[in-house]
C-alpha cells in the first residue's frame, strides 16, 4: 500500500476495483480472440459481432474510473473490434479526439484507447495517423498585428503558436487532432500534457514508421526547430518546477495522479532519445 | 480449503457432486448476492480451483457440444458418475439462471468464468457455440436492459 493513501482513498479504489467491468471484458475479450485462432472453428454469432463493434459498449467503458495501465482488457477488445474495420476505428478516433480536446485530468482512457488503435495494423494506417496526430500547417488566425510576409502570417512573439497540426477529419471543424490538444493542453493543463505525452512518446517508440514520420514535425513555436525539440524544452521545464516546489515540502504541489507518470516519461524519453541519436 | 483440494485431488469429485452440484443454489447465491465482496471473491476462486483440480486429476475430456436435457439424470442414474458429464452439467448449471442482475457485482463470477475458459479450450468452445455467452453478457450488463439487483430465482436454476 502507498504510504500517502489514506484509508479513504483505498476504500474509493476497492469500489471501483468492484464496480468495474475488467472481469467482464477479459472473459468477453478472451473469447473473441479464441475465435481467430486457426485450429478451432467456432465463429461469433452476427448479434456478438454487432455487439462487439458498437462504439457505445466502448463508450461506456471508457467512462469508467480505471487507473494508469489498467485497461489491458479493454485495449484487447480494440485491438479485435479494430483490425480491417476502418469505420470502427475512425468513430472511436473522433470520440477520443473530442474528449481529450477538453484537456481535463480523467482523459487516461482515451490515450489508452487511441495508443492501441496508432498501433493496430493495417492497410490504411497511415491515414489514421494522419487522422490522429493531424499534418503541419502554418497557424492563420485573424490577428492585425501580425505582418504578412513572403504569403504568410509572421508573428513577432516567439512564444506565441506558428504551426498548427490539422486533422484530415471531416466529421466537424472542431475537433483537433492530438498534437493540437497537446500544445493547448501545456497552456491549460501541465499536468494533463504530461500524461499526454507519455502516451505519445509511447506510440511513437512503439512504431519506427511513426517515430520516422513525427521526428520531422515542425515545432509549434518558432523558438524551437523540431517538434521533439519542443517536448524536452517542455520537460525540462516542468521537471524543474517540480523540485522547486518540493524544496518547500509540497507534496500536493503537481497533480497527483501525474507523480505516477514520472518514472514512465522517464523511460519513454530515453528511449526516444536515442532512436534519435541513431 | 483450497490446499486441502490439492493435498487430496481424488475426493475433488464428491466434493463437486455433494457440495456443489446438489447445493447449486446456496452456491450461487454465494457468488452473486452476497454483500460481502470477499465471500463472493473466495467462493469463485473455491469453485474454479475445485473444477479445474478435477479436470486434471481424472483427466477429463470435455465435450464442447454438451447439453443438458431436463430428464437426463432421472432416467440415466449414472449419468453424472460419468466426469465429463458432472463437469459440465455444474458448468451449465452455473450459467443457466437468469441474467437479470447488475454487472457491478458480478466482478468474481466473470473472474471463475475467465479462469475455467483460459484453463480449458474445450470449455471456451462449448461457451461461444452452446452456452452463447458474449451477447446476454454484454446485453444485460453493459448496456443495461435490465439493471436492477435482483437474487436468482430457484425456478430458473
Amino acid at each position: 500500500m502507498d504510504k500517502t493513501q489514506s484509508k479513504y482513498d483505498l476504500s474509493q479504489s476497492l469500489i471501483v476495483h468492484e464496480q468495474s467491468l475488467d472481469n467482464l471484458l477479459k472473459i468477453v475479450g478472451h473469447l473473441a480472440h479464441f475465435t481467430l485462432r486457426k485450429d478451432v472453428e467456432v465463429e461469433l454469432s452476427p448479434r456478438e459481432q454487432e455487439m462487439l463493434h458498437n462504439p457505445n459498449l466502448f463508450d461506456k467503458i471508457m467512462k469508467e474510473n480505471y487507473s494508469f495501465n489498467k485497461y489491458k482488457s479493454l485495449k484487447r477488445l480494440i485491438a479485435f473490434s479494430g483490425m480491417n474495420n476502418n469505420f470502427f476505428c475512425t468513430v472511436m478516433v473522433i470520440n477520443c479526439l473530442k474528449n481529450l480536446s477538453y484537456c481535463l485530468d480523467s482523459c487516461i482512457a482515451y490515450l489508452e484507447v487511441l495508443s492501441e488503435i496508432v498501433l493496430i495494423q493495417h492497410s490504411e494506417q497511415e491515414l489514421m495517423w494522419e487522422m490522429v496526430f493531424g499534418f503541419p500547417n502554418v497557424f492563420y488566425e485573424t490577428d492585425f498585428h501580425r505582418v504578412m510576409k513572403f504569403g504568410f502570417q509572421s508573428s513577432r512573439s516567439l512564444v506565441k503558436m506558428s504551426m498548427n497540426y490539422m486533422t484530415s477529419l471531416r466529421f466537424s471543424s472542431s475537433i483537433p487532432s492530438f498534437l493540437r490538444t497537446l500544445v493547448d493542453a501545456s497552456d491549460k493543463n501541465e499536468s494533463t500534457c504530461i500524461i499526454m505525452l507519455v502516451f505519445l512518446l509511447q506510440m511513437v517508440n512503439g512504431n519506427k514508421k511513426l517515430f520516422e514520420k513525427l521526428v520531422r514535425y515542425p515545432s509549434p513555436y518558432h523558438i524551437y526547430e523540431n517538434l521533439y525539440d519542443w517536448i524536452f524544452q517542455f520537460v525540462k521545464v516542468y521537471w524543474e518546477r517540480d523540485r522547486r516546489d518540493n524544496v518547500f515540502n509540497n507534496p500536493y504541489a503537481t497533480y497527483k495522479q501525474c507523480k505516477m507518470f514520472n518514472p514512465k516519461l522517464k523511460d519513454e524519453l530515453i528511449i526516444f532519445e536515442e532512436n534519435i541519436i541513431k | 480449503m483450497m490446499k486441502i483440494i490439492s493435498i487430496c485431488p481424488e475426493n475433488s469429485g464428491e466434493i463437486l457432486r455433494g457440495e456443489i452440484l446438489n447445493r447449486i443454489y446456496g452456491t450461487l447465491t454465494l457468488l452473486l448476492s452476497c454483500p460481502d465482496e470477499a465471500v463472493r471473491r473466495w467462493t469463485s476462486r473455491l469453485v474454479t480451483h475445485l473444477i479445474l483440480v478435477y479436470i486434471n486429476q481424472f483427466d477429463v475430456q470435455l465435450d464442447p457440444t454438451f447439453e443438458l436435457k431436463e430428464d437426463d439424470i432421472e432416467k440415466n442414474p449414472d449419468f453424472l458418475n460419468e466426469p465429463s458429464n458432472l463437469v459440465m452439467t455444474i458448468l451449465t448449471r452455473m450459467k443457466g439462471f437468469k441474467l437479470d442482475s447488475s454487472y457491478k457485482r458480478m466482478g468474481p463470477y466473470f473472474h471463475m468464468w475467465y479462469k475455467l475458459v483460459l484453463a480449458n479450450d474445450n470449455i471456451a468452445i462449448w461457451m461461444i457455440s452452446k452456452a452463447k455467452i458474449i451477447a446476454p453478457y454484454l446485453g444485460n450488463f453493459v448496456f443495461e436492459q435490465t439493471s436492477s439487483w435482483t437474487r436468482p430465482k430457484a425456478s430458473t436454476i
